[in-house]
Formats: C-alpha cells, structure tokens, sequence
C-alpha cells in the first residue's frame, strides 16, 4: 500500500464508463468505508467515466456523511479526474448529503411539514 | 370491445387523458378481445409508444388480445421504424431517416444496457443535431435520472420507453418518454407524509427541491434527480410533464400548469422535450475538481 493510499478506480468497479446504478455506489461506498476504517487515504479515480447520475453519487458519496465528518472527508478522500462538467453534481450531492446528515430527523420533518 | 383513437395524438394533457381514459376502460377486462381502431388518427407523435405499450402490456396481462387496426400508412410506418410493431406481431422496417428512439420494454435491472441502446439511439447517431458532448450528455444524464427514479420509487417490473426527433418543428426537439405501471407519485407522496393530497399536489409535493419519498435504505440520501432534470429543461427552454394517477404537472419554457384528470393513471409518466436550437447548450462553465469541498 503505497503512502497508506488507496485508489478506487469507478471504471472498474461499475464495469463501464457509467456510473448509474445504486448498487454500484453501494459497493463503492462499501469500499471507500473499509479503507478509511483502516487508517487508509482513499483516491477516488473516474478516469475515463462519461456518464455520472445522482443515484450512484448518493450512495458511492452522500452516505459517507453518515459515518464520517467533511473534515475527516476532506482529509481522507481525493477526487481525481472529474470532468468538469460533472463538478456541479458533486456539489449538490455533497451539499444535500451535508444538510440532510446534520439533522436527519429534522430533514425529515421539515419535508413532512 | 372496439375503442376508437382521435384524430391526433400528441404530448398535450388532451393527449394523456386519452391514455388514461383507455386504461381506465380496460383495466377490468379479462379474456376480451380489443380493438384499438386508428381509422381516424392521421397524427401520433411517436413518444406516446411508451405509454400505448405500457397499458397494452397491462390489457395483456389479464389474457387479453388486443389488435391494433387500420392504422394509416404513415403511422404504421413509424411503428415499424421505431419497433413498436414488432412487439404486436408486426415488422420492423430499417429507420433510414434516422428521427426514431425505438420502442423499449426493459427490465429495471438492466441499467447498463439501457445506457448502451441510449447512446446507440441518441448520442451517437450520425443523422442527430450536432450537439455538443455537454448537451448530449445532459440529455443522457437526464433520462437516466427518470430511469433511476422509476426503479426506486415504482416498486414494478419494467420500465417502458419511446422517443422521436423533430427536425421540421420550430423549433426542432426531442420527446421522451418514460413509463411505468408501478405505484403512483400519489401513492408514494400520500403513504409517505400519510396525508390525502391529490394527484397533482402530490407531483408538487415530490417536485420540490430536496422532497423525497425514497424508502430510506443504508442511509443512502435521495431526491435531487428531478430537481437537476427541472433546472436543466428550464434552462433549456425544453418541456416537461409529469402524470401520475389523477395529478398532471408540466413546466413548458418555465412556465409551470397543473390540473387533474377525470380517472387514474396505475403508474407514472414523464415526458421531456429537449429543445435542439439552444445556445446554452455549448455553454461550459469552466469547474475544476479543487472545487468540490466535502
């Protein structure tokens, strides 16, 4: 493991350049778990990845927020090779996830009212 | 039973209640057989396929025959190209001017192949406007925000697809549509909030920035899909309309209507029209991944 890194390759893992099935998030975010579990920094690559939908960012990222802080995010995990036109939706999805895990039962409810 | 079509067909609430009416007159019906009489149709904007299959797929399912008749030349021959005859015994004729998005019945599971006929139809066809690859893939990215929410919110079998190209029209669009005879946006919404809303206040409702009725599973967040899909179409002068049980929603250039229909619809339509002539579209606003702050 070099530098304690640990490099997620989205190609790979959802068998394509799509990134748009909850499942696969699922099992990215499963990973990227595991490796800040252990102590390891994680690289997010999504080289060669031409379409990306929130559903898999919800799961492969949003729900990050459930377990762990922006600061600890902003210290374990990397981005790398995001198209930019695909920078907006990380924004949102990350800003959603943030304002629903602050206070999800108040999220809830304010949706409810 | 015989069951006459209008004259035309298209993606105006006249058109869905049409659909819905039809449903609701056959819904019931078991070991009939149906006519579906196109002797005074002479306009059918090829999209509304997805929504036709769908409820034929539903008369069929209680051991109906259903047989579509004396359908014009020019509308049979746009079944064919788009092979939407092919799955009611008829042929498929090569689409040589290239303005069909075929016809498609997919399983909810098939997600990857979906995105492969996708790209097929739309993204890569030589005959399409020249879109930039931003505008192709905000198209892309918009149906299969649709696909997603059809597979976590109606709870059902497969998912039901059509589209057309207008070239000639002013200006020139796609229409696509999405269909699925799972539960309703009402139902959802009203199981959710346990509430009474209607149809179209429970579209409101789930059109809402950040509303969502996802069930909440490994703390996965949801909403978002349809709000970026909104915020795009607006920008992109395009259209979109939502039909859900009684509810009708559309935002046409902006401008948002809604009214409610005389029967219910078993399942949830969306349609968007992707306006072609759209200087946004080159549009880039120049982002960089240092932006995104966790």
């Amino acid at each position: 493991m070099k530098d304690n890194k640990f490099t997620i390759r989205i190609f790979d893992e959802v068998g394509g350049d799509s990134a748009i099935s909850v499942d696969d998030g699922n099992n990215v975010f499963i990973k990227i778990d595991n490796a800040i579990s252990q102590g390891l920094s994680v690289i997010l690559d999504f080289q060669n990845i031409n379409l990306i939908i929130t559903a898999f960012l919800n799961a492969a990222i949003g729900q990050l927020y459930s377990k762990y802080t922006s600061e600890d995010l902003q210290e374990k995990l990397k981005l790398e090779n995001i198209k930019p036109e695909d920078v907006r939706l990380f924004q949102q999805v990350i800003k959603r996830a943030k304002e629903y895990f602050s206070d999800p039962e108040g999220f809830e409810n304010s949706i409810k009212d | 039973m015989k069951i006459e079509f209008p004259k035309d067909i298209c993606s105006n609430f006249d058109g869905y209640s049409f659909f819905i009416e039809l449903h609701e007159r056959t819904k019931n019906l078991i070991l009939n057989n149906i006519e579906l009489d196109f002797t005074k149709t002479e306009w059918f904007e090829a999209n509304f396929c997805a929504v036709l299959g769908a409820i034929i797929n539903e008369i069929q399912s209680n051991l109906n025959s259903v047989e579509l008749t004396n359908l014009k030349p020019l509308i049979k021959d746009i079944f064919s190209r788009n092979h939407f005859m092919a799955s009611f015994g008829g042929y498929i004729i090569p689409d040589a001017t290239e303005t069909t998005i075929k016809y498609r019945k997919n399983k909810l599971t098939d997600e990857k192949f979906i995105k492969e006929f996708l790209f097929s139809e739309l993204i890569l066809k030589s005959d399409f406007p020249k879109l930039s690859l931003i505008a192709q893939k905000e198209i892309a990215r918009s149906i299969f925000e649709i696909y997603s929410n059809a597979v976590i919110h109606g709870d059902c079998d497969f998912v039901y697809s059509c589209g057309q190209y207008f070239p000639r029209k002013s200006p020139p669009h796609i229409d696509f549509t999405i269909v699925d005879m799972g539960r309703s946006i009402k139902t959802n919404v009203n199981e959710y909030l346990n509430v009474n809303k209607t149809g179209k206040e429970a579209i409101e409702w789930a059109i809402e920035a950040n509303n969502s009725t996802k069930p909440k599973i490994n703390n996965i967040p949801g909403g978002l899909g349809l709000k970026l899909i909104l915020d795009f179409v607006k920008l992109n002068k395009g259209k979109i309309q939502i039909v859900s049980s009684d509810g009708y929603w559309e935002m046409n250039k902006g401008k948002i209507n809604s009214d409610s229909f005389n029967y219910f619809f078993s399942g949830t339509i969306v349609n968007i029209e992707f306006n072609l002539d759209d200087k946004n579209f080159y549009y880039l606003k120049s982002e960089k991944v240092e932006d995104i702050i966790f």
